[in-house]
This record gives structure tokens, C-alpha cells and sequence, in this order.
């Protein structure tokens, strides 16, 4: 109950600070939003940190063997955007398969793949569940490279930052250790085969994520990849993510808690039934990251707003990582307007955030957006600039 | 009865059903059915179907999946019993790859199941292809399309590395060149020069298909 009131008291000295006109610090605004409030601006992250370590002068694969590196090329990327929080990745998306005995290849300047699956018959699904059972689950492969660098990041950021640690989620980890094609065949021939598989994932999932609470963090981002339509029909996600997910929310508990959903312009009008299905995972932030503009009823951006909050949770859209990629800063300027725009008033919670940012854009974009953010999020909001006069 | 066996395949690669039919297929070759009529005319309208319902939306990726593992199923059962004379009635003959340092498939699979059931030769390298390699197999099968594939932005430049190599071999008069996966846009495949790009695996192949001169 203290720590409930603890809270309250916190969130409530940070919108007296922000009612007085004075500028937040980057984690408040962060606090703030995954406490439904409104902060000074809108704020914004993006996930995976390959784009942030080259411009410090390191390949991913050095920074992402090297804690020191990484934490330093995130705290300079800080020092130089106005970003309020990343969600770090390099090997993010391996970590759980490679202690769950997947083989990876590490190309020098890319993320590392799977290259052998660690289930690749009925008898391997034995062999995963000891090993997401193992004592030393959390010692194998890269898992101590990756608390070192969430340590150092908590110790260099001082307290500014949102450090949010990025553990990856149970199905998407199925996907990888037993490849997707064969994780298909068996949901459509052997569902309780895959639910084991599951299962165990969900547990070296959670332990993970208990590791990074026991840091200190201040959030959790699982990264999920595989857990949107088209890769699985809205059933198949209710059945082999959904639950899985929600169990690991409720262990890591009380940290705030994010997963993500794209591709909702794919579900035609089921759109909105889809987040309302999924929200029931606990998570703190509803999403949708790629609305795009052109096609599909989840463009509407107004009903999104308000689905999120008659759910009583923050939301938050995406630009598509190809244009922040390939795109101009005119264009990506005009998107973050758009988006604003058809968010707007943009209350209690809202975030816009660049996917990702991709390994090779253009720095001009990525001050584009952040720049855009401050031009049109930037609170009160100014009506006319969104053009809504 | 050949009717009657084509219908079933049709519905069973449109429905995925993988375990049934590599068995349709065998029934259908006891029957005296060519291999290459249950192909065209029993699998790849199951197959075509999937790819359609997938770009209308009434299809996720699972289903497409299936319906090209149910296709593959049945080709292991047929293609060896395909006369080097019934192949080279094919449409033509396309090298496909995820470029060097990508090893995603699944993408590149569908392109290649859907290309197969549409009547093309393809002769799949696989993933994590080198220039090398597409050169390789261009020349010993003397093909007619290259089509590479890219799933992520890091590997977008091994798709320049075989443009050049291409051009190095002198084979990038005699190869049509198409690019595709979830890191390619039209710009990009503009850039390199590539002759075409599939956005989706049922594009790739109408362009495939426009490539040989809509054959």
C-alpha cells in the first residue's frame, strides 16, 4: 500500500512540476504517460540500438559484445537527441534462443541469426524444458553481457532515463527455437506439443525478466517480433501468445509492462476487438505501430485514442521504420504532424515513436522526427500548426 | 477420375493438409496421371488460391505456409519422376536466395513454392547466398531470372555485391534480375538496378511471369 501511495505522490509531484511550465526530465514524461497522465510533450522511444551504436563509431557486433560501448554510444545518442527512452537491442532478439541451445551466426555489422533451431523433433521438446529449468539458464550465451549493459546503463543515466530492459516474449521465442515453419505444422496438427514449447519459453522468459527487475529497472519491453498478424491468425495469437504473456506480466509485476501489435490494418474492422482481446494481457500501453496513413480502418487514429483510454491504458503510435530508413525529413515531418494530428488532444498517455530506427538512416530524419515531435507535441498543442482549424 | 483427384489436391494444398497430399499424388501417378498435369493442374490452382486469399487478407501467413509445405510435400513425391523433356516445357528457369548474411526463408519459400506452381524451374540456393554462389548456379542452369530476396536492412548491400558480380561475370545481359523481402522497396530495387520488384510473393510472380514476356 506504501508503495502504491509512494507512487501517487510521485506522479503527482511530477504534474505540479509540469503544471509550473517547467521542462521534464525525460524518465518523468515517461512515468507520467504509463500513469495515463499528460506530460510537458509528447514523448518518444524506439526499439533495437544498431543505428545508435554505429554513430558512436562501433559495429554491432563490438558494441554488442561489449557493455562498456554500448551503454556509452546510448548515453552520447541521450546527450545529443531528445528522446525520453530507448529499448536497447543489438542481440535482443537471440538472447532466450541461445541459452534455449539455438546455434547463432554474428555477422559483423548485423543482428545475429539462427542458423540451427533447438527443437528440431518431438524428443528436443524434453531437452528445452530442462533447459529454461537450468540453474545457470541466466549464465549461458550472452545473458550476462546483456545485465551488465542494463547496469551500466541505470548507473550512467543517473536516474534521467527510463531504463527499460528488453526481455524477448514466449511465443516469438517458440518461433525461434523450433523455426517457424515446424512451429506452424504443429499448431495446425499438435497444439499441445506447441503449448509445451510454449511453456517452457514462458518460464526462461520470466526468469529473464525477474533477472532485470532485480536490477533495478524501471520498465520491461518484451520483444515479440513474431506476435502480430500476418504472422498468426488472431486466434492462433489468442491461444499460443496471449496467456503466456499475460503470466509474464503478472511474475514481473509491479514493473510497468509493453508489448507491441502491428499489422493491425490487416484485421480490416476486427482491429479494434483484436487490442481489446489483447489488452487483457495487463500490459500498460496500447498500440499501434503501423496505422500507415494510406489503407485500413486502424488509420483512424481518433478511434484508437479513445478505445485506449475507455481501456484504461496509454497508447502509443508508430512510424514505419522505412521511412525513418528511406524517407525525407519533409516526409517524416509531415507524418509525426499527421499522426499528432489525428491523436489529438493527444491526452492522458500518449506516445509517437519511430519503430525503429534502422542500421544506415540518415541522421537529418532522426532529427526530423524528434524534431517534429517538439514542433507539434509539444503541449499545450497548437491547433493550427497541426492544421485542425 | 482425373478430375475428381485434381479437385482433391487443389482443396488439400489450398487447405495446407501437408500429410494428404503427397498421398493424392502417389494415388494420382497410379492412375497414370502425368506428373506434370497433377502439378499444374491438381496442386498449383491450390497454391495460386492460398497466394490470392493471402493478398486479399482472407489468408495469414500460417495458412500460406502450410499450403506451400502441402506443396512441397507433394513435389518430392513428383519431381523425380519429371522427364527432362516435361521440364524444359517450363516457363523458364529462375536461380532464387536470401542474399549473403540473411537466413530467412520463409518469405523466399513462398516466392519459390508459388513460382513452381506457376510453371516455373527454380532452382532454390537456399539462404545466406554469396554473390558466388548466384553466380554459380546462373551460369550451370543457365537461367533466366535471378531473384534475391532481403529481410532485413543489413543485407540490403550483399544485393549490390550480385549486381556487380553479375556485371563482373558478363552475365547481366542474358539474366533478368528481380529483388524482393521485407527490407526492398521499388526505390531501393530502382537504386541497384534491378529489373523488377515483388512486394508480396503473388506479385513476385506476375512479374516473373511478365519478365518471360508474359508466358
Amino acid at each position: 500500500m506504501s508503495g502504491n501511495n509512494d507512487m501517487k505522490a510521485m506522479v503527482a509531484g511530477m504534474i505540479e512540476k509540469r503544471d509550473q511550465g517547467k521542462k521534464l526530465l525525460p524518465i518523468e514524461r515517461i512515468v507520467l504517460t504509463v500513469a495515463h497522465q499528460t506530460a510537458d510533450r509528447i514523448p518518444s522511444a524506439f526499439l533495437f540500438t544498431e543505428w545508435v551504436v554505429n554513430r558512436a563509431g562501433y559495429t554491432c557486433s563490438e558494441a554488442a559484445a561489449d557493455p562498456e560501448k554500448h551503454s556509452d554510444a546510448i548515453v552520447k545518442f541521450f546527450n545529443e537527441f531528445e528522446f525520453d527512452t530507448l529499448f536497447p537491442g543489438i542481440e535482443t532478439t537471440v538472447i532466450e534462443a541461445e541459452a534455449l541451445g539455438c546455434k547463432l551466426k554474428r555477422p559483423p555489422d548485423s543482428n545475429p541469426q539462427i542458423i540451427e533451431h533447438a527443437v528440431k523433433t518431438e524428443a528436443d521438446i524434453d531437452k528445452l524444458e530442462e533447459a529454461a529449468e537450468a540453474d545457470d539458464l541466466l549464465e549461458r550465451g550472452h545473458y550476462p553481457v546483456r545485465f551488465e549493459l542494463f547496469r551500466l546503463l541505470l548507473q550512467k543515466t543517473e536516474g534521467k532515463y527510463a531504463i527499460i530492459a528488453t526481455p524477448m516474449q514466449p511465443l516469438p521465442v517458440a518461433v525461434q527455437v523450433c523455426g517457424y515453419t515446424q512451429l506452424v505444422k504443429w499448431m495446425a496438427t499438435k497444439p499441445f506439443l506447441v503449448h509445451r514449447i510454449v511453456e517452457a519459453c514462458t518460464n526462461a522468459c520470466i526468469r529473464a525478466g525477474l533477472g532485470y527487475r532485480d536490477l533495478g529497472v524501471h520498465g520491461i519491453t518484451s520483444i515479440a517480433a513474431w506476435n502480430s498478424v500476418p504472422y498468426f491468425t488472431p486466434d492462433q495469437l489468442w491461444e499460443f501468445d496471449t496467456p503466456y504473456l499475460a503470466r509474464m506480466i503478472q511474475a514481473l509485476a509491479p514493473l510497468p509492462f509493453i508489448h507491441y501489435y502491428w499489422g493491425l490494418r490487416l484485421l480490416g474492422d476486427d482491429w479494434k476487438r483484436f487490442l481489446v482481446r489483447q489488452v487483457s494481457t495487463g500490459t500498460f500501453l496500447m498500440t499501434d505501430l503501423d496505422p500507415d496513413p494510406q489503407e485500413g480502418p486502424s488509420r483512424d487514429l481518433a478511434a484508437f485514442r479513445e478505445l485506449a483510454m475507455s481501456m484504461h491504458k496509454s497508447y502509443a503510435v508508430g512510424v514505419h521504420a522505412d521511412l525513418i530508413h528511406s524517407g525525407t525529413p519533409t516526409e517524416i515531418r509531415e507524418r509525426v504532424r499527421q499522426y499528432i494530428a489525428g491523436l489529438y488532444p493527444c491526452e492522458n498517455g500518449c506516445m509517437v515513436v519511430p519503430n525503429a530506427i534502422p542500421a544506415g538512416s540518415p541522421e537529418e530524419n532522426v532529427r526530423a522526427f524528434i524534431d517534429a515531435i517538439n514542433e507539434f507535441g509539444t503541449f499545450p498543442l497548437d491547433k493550427t500548426k497541426l492544421r485542425l482549424n | 477420375m482425373s478430375k475428381e483427384v485434381f479437385d482433391k489436391l487443389t482443396k488439400a494444398v489450398l487447405e495446407g493438409d501437408f500429410d494428404a497430399v503427397p498421398t493424392l499424388c502417389r494415388e494420382a501417378t497410379d492412375a497414370g496421371l502425368e506428373p506434370m498435369a497433377i502439378i499444374n493442374e491438381g496442386m498449383a490452382p491450390g497454391a495460386r488460391q492460398a497466394g490470392i486469399k493471402f493478398s486479399n487478407g482472407e489468408y495469414f501467413l500460417p495458412q500460406l505456409v502450410l499450403a506451400g509445405e502441402a506443396m512441397n510435400a507433394g513435389l518430392e513425391v513428383l519431381l523425380p519422376l519429371i522427364t527432362t523433356e516435361a521440364q524444359a516445357q517450363a516457363k523458364g528457369t529462375i536461380v532464387i536466395g536470401s542474399v549473403e548474411g540473411d537466413v530467412h526463408d520463409i518469405g523466399k519459400n513462398i516466392v519459390a513454392a508459388l513460382l513452381v506452381a506457376n510453371g516455373f524451374k527454380v532452382a532454390d540456393l537456399g539462404i545466406d547466398v554469396s554473390a558466388a554462389e548466384f553466380i554459380d548456379k546462373v551460369e550451370s542452369e543457365n537461367a533466366d531470372i535471378v531473384a534475391m530476396g532481403s529481410y532485413m536492412s543489413t543485407t540490403l548491400p550483399q544485393m549490390t555485391a550480385v549486381m556487380e558480380a553479375l556485371k563482373e561475370a558478363n552475365l547481366r545481359e542474358q539474366v533478368k534480375v528481380m529483388v524482393g523481402g521485407a527490407a526492398v522497396s521499388q526505390a531501393f530495387a530502382d537504386k541497384i538496378g534491378a529489373d523488377d520488384y515483388g512486394e508480396d510473393a503473388a506479385q513476385a510472380v506476375e512479374k516473373a511471369i511478365e519478365l518471360m514476356g508474359g508466358a
